[in-house]
């Protein structure tokens, strides 16, 4: 089954090259080509699922690279594979007013090349190529609109991201040449690059730029999956499996994780821009990630692991519901909505099914991961962490439950009279996301055990605290 | 000595990107930036050092020329590569 692996990064590259010969032929062709790229990769990545082996390890030799997949590449390469075809479909109505759509998607493909490509790499080598070329397609995808305020974002998310390759760089450069003399000085590079990647609060500084400015199906693959792979999987991999995990390292983790979600969380509460809160949201979100994987516990780990695939569920679902009101009402501003649910029942309904889940209410995804961070958190004795993690979800729960009283539920302006849902093929990209908020956490044994659990295994095997 | 250079070279980027206000002057910052790296990464000198160094430089080219592009792209927008004159981004 391994020789599935190459394809993951080589099909969405050959499609990103039809994209853009095919865009000139016929205008849907893109789109087609991209979904059914999507659709494949969908599908390959399932298929590994059931014939993977018991050693859980699969290699394969591209080009002189290794490709290996064990279960933590493989849950989150489950998830991209998933959010890309979805976010696909949504962009093939969302982009429909763009011109060049055959150039987005091309990027978009490109993009999702270099995230698999990360997830595959298991020397820091090809990481950082694969990681590049995720990040550049990412720079122009963020300024995909071309209005000024959209490039400056761009400009800004091109500039931090550079600063942080270097950083990666160097990083890299130091950890093959000085065996153990400068541990903690490579620890620290990598922390701010890979921190810059993921918007760690320290670093966060072009996150809410780059997620409002970008397109709605780049916002939500921006939120939901690249800075998780980017970031999250990357630092987790390298803390992990090459530096180890210390306590000094796991304490540092423990404090950016805490920091993100308060700040993250504070300050997506002042905000009225329905996408700026978002991102905030996310950077909040990415602390809980954090905190469960810094801990080192196997619970801690399972905690952090289920909530970045809940994240990479629920934050596409919000940011898709965000771009469809935008497109179909015009404004973004929450002071400006209300009303939405008896005009676009289906974007209301799911969008509040995103909220209840990730303010981690009972029957939703989002509560079971928050329940496992908190409860990993006394498990290991700190408790200012669990009461930070508390007080970060009911700073979520009130600042969700604003968006809906604002958007879904207040009474409808003047001027959104005659507002219409969204197309079909965007409703169903979010009720596909809303069925698996609700799926995953009802059957939410089964998929700690079949999904979480051999990445739990991968990751703390490398453990040493 | 020459990782001493590549640190000057790595301070004085990032000097330029934090301090000068020209769009123009960052991206030299960020060039500046690159190539401090790059100096460092000659210092290693084993394979993967070299490695590392011709994909840096292709990749710092590719971002330098995208970069380069969205500048002029806001240059024609709003006529200036004044960063203060830039509209600011709600923080």
């Amino acid at each position: 089954m391994s020789v599935l692996l190459p394809g993951f990064i080589m099909i969405p590259i050959v499609a990103a090259v039809l994209n853009i010969l095919s865009g000139r032929l016929l205008r849907r062709l893109p789109e087609i080509i991209s979904a059914l790229t999507a659709f494949y990769l969908l599908c390959a990545v399932s298929t590994l699922y059931f014939f993977r082996p018991f050693n859980y390890l699969l290699d394969y030799k591209m080009l002189g690279i290794n490709l290996k997949l064990d279960g933590f590449s493989h849950i989150i390469l489950l998830a991209v594979c998933l959010v890309v075809f979805l976010v696909v479909l949504y962009a093939s109505a969302y982009m429909e007013k763009y011109p060049g759509k055959e150039k987005f998607f091309a990027l978009y493909m490109l993009m999702t090349a270099g995230m698999n490509g990360v997830l595959l790499s298991r020397d820091l080598f090809s990481l950082f190529l694969f990681l590049e070329l995720a990040a550049i397609s990412t720079y122009l995808l963020v300024g995909f609109k071309g209005e000024a305020e959209e490039i400056e974002a761009s400009i800004r998310y091109l500039i931090i991201g550079t600063i942080a390759s270097v950083l990666i760089l160097i990083g890299i450069g130091l950890f093959y040449n000085s065996p153990g003399t400068a541990k903690s000085f490579i620890a620290v590079l990598f922390l701010a690059g890979f921190g810059m990647k993921a918007a760690i609060v320290p670093f966060h500084a072009w996150l809410p730029d780059a997620h409002t400015a970008a397109p709605a199906p780049v916002s939500a693959t921006l939120s939901g999956i690249l800075i998780k792979v980017l970031g999250v999987y990357a630092l987790a991999r390298i803390f992990y499996n090459f530096l180890g995990m210390t306590p000094q390292y796991s304490i540092i983790l423990t404090c950016f994780g805490i920091l993100s979600i308060l700040i993250g969380g504070l300050l997506a509460f002042g905000q009225r821009d329905l996408k700026r809160l978002l991102a905030y949201s996310s950077i909040s979100q990415i602390g809980y990630i954090v905190l469960g994987l810094s801990l080192g516990t196997p619970l801690g780990i399972m905690g952090g692991i289920f909530h970045l695939i809940n994240h990479a569920i629920f934050k596409p679902l919000l940011f898709l519901n965000a771009g469809s009101v935008e497109q179909q009402t015009g404004t973004r501003n929450l002071d400006e909505l209300g009303g939405l649910y008896h005009k676009m029942p289906i974007t209301s309904i799911t969008s509040l099914i995103g909220s209840l889940s990730i303010s981690g209410i009972p029957p939703f995804s989002g509560f079971w991961s928050k329940l496992f961070i908190i409860i990993a958190c006394v498990q290991a004795g700190n408790l200012w962490a669990a009461t930070a993690a508390i007080l970060g979800s009911i700073l979520t729960l009130s600042y969700f439950l604003k968006v809906q009283k604002l958007m879904a539920f207040d009474k409808l302006p003047e001027q959104l009279k005659n507002i219409k849902e969204s197309p079909a093929i965007m409703s169903f990209a979010v009720i596909i996301l809303a069925f698996l908020c609700l799926i995953a956490g009802i059957f939410y044994p089964y998929v700690v055990d079949y999904l979480i659990n051999p990445a739990v295994i991968a990751l703390s095997n490398g453990v040493k605290l | 000595m020459m990782s001493t250079a590549a640190a000057f070279y790595f301070l004085i980027g990032i000097y330029c990107i934090m301090a000068k206000r020209n769009l123009i002057k960052i991206i030299i910052g960020l060039i500046i930036l690159q190539y401090g790296a790059d100096l460092y990464l000659s210092t290693i000198g084993f394979r993967m050092g070299e490695a590392l160094i011709s994909l840096t430089e292709i990749l710092g080219l590719t971002t330098t020329a995208v970069l380069v592009f969205l500048s002029k792209k806001i240059y024609n927008k709003i006529g200036t590569f004044d960063v203060s004159k830039m509209r600011r981004l709600k923080g």
